[in-house]
């Protein structure tokens, strides 16, 4: 689904444009940017996804257990902080030789703004596969509703 | 069919072209997992991050000297939900490595936990390290 976010058709520059779009993207932007993103490779990466009645955010972070993460929700701000162990160091970690080291390690925070209008006291989060998923309701008055139509 | 739709019709043709296009490249476009590599007297071990991939939808396989680790991301999302922030692009990963002959291919395992893979790739016993003692003269 998140995959949508790359359609990029747009008729005027076509190619061009998406090229362009894609550079954007791949560097950080000097200009002005919201205060609590995050740069580019920073750990845990996240996505979000909005249904009627409630905003889903999904934190993947890999390795870290239930225990050592704490999630906090001020006003529409969601705050996420852990710790990830780094690779175990025990009697089988002997003679290792290191040829890469890219995955993060150590302590973590990330905090994420969203929309106005969320519960505060209905936020569920459930961690399954290395991936956190947060989900905030909706306060009831910024649900979308259906209104019926009554014959005159 | 008026002049006007005609027109309209020749020009939408590209346009369907490189969303198909579009289509394609996204569809192809894997993320590369982080990972940790090291080597002990007996194994090599690969760690690799990818949260969201479970034993079903793991796959690590060797084929012609290159190992390949490959995962779906399968996670349950509710019906209606639409995208309003991604890091991370993508639901497929893949990473490719090549392998030398002191890989015992039968003897690879691979696990994940949590969203972290370990593939251990033990060597042969003809290529592990033995320790030559240096008598004194």
């Amino acid at each position: 689904m998140f995959r949508d976010l790359w359609r990029t058709n747009d008729p005027l520059f076509g190619d061009l444009g998406r090229l362009l779009r894609m550079m954007e993207g791949n560097w950080d932007k000097v200009g002005s940017a919201d205060l609590r993103s995050a740069p580019r490779g920073s750990f845990p990466l996240l996505n979000i996804g909005e249904t009627d009645d409630a905003y889903n955010v999904y934190v993947f972070a890999p390795g870290v257990e239930e225990k050592d993460l704490e999630i906090s929700v001020q006003d529409n701000v969601l705050m996420l902080s852990g710790t990830r162990a780094g690779v175990v160091e025990d009697d089988s970690a002997t003679n290792r030789n290191w040829y890469r080291r890219e995955r993060f390690s150590g302590e973590f925070n990330r905090a994420i703004t969203l929309p106005d209008g969320v519960d505060a006291d209905q936020v569920t989060a459930s961690l399954k596969d290395g991936v956190l998923t947060v989900s905030l309701r909706k306060r009831a008055e910024i649900q979308p509703r259906r209104i019926d139509i009554q014959a005159a | 069919m008026s002049e006007v739709q005609r027109v309209e019709n020749r020009e939408m043709q590209p346009e369907q072209a490189a969303n198909q296009a579009a289509e394609q490249t996204r569809n192809d476009r894997a993320i590369v997992p982080p990972v940790d590599i090291f080597e002990q007297d007996d194994a090599i071990t690969i760690l690799a991050d990818m949260p969201g991939v479970n034993t079903e939808s793991l796959g690590v396989e060797v084929k012609d000297h290159t190992l390949s680790i490959e995962g779906e991301i399968a996670v349950q999302m509710p019906d209606g939900v639409s995208a309003r922030y991604a890091d991370l692009r993508g639901s497929r990963y893949a990473r490719h490595f090549t392998l030398g002959d002191e890989i015992d291919t039968d003897g690879i395992e691979g696990t994940i936990r949590h969203g972290v893979l370990n593939v251990r790739l033990p060597k042969r016993d003809t290529h592990r390290k033995r320790r030559i003692d240096i008598q004194a003269a």
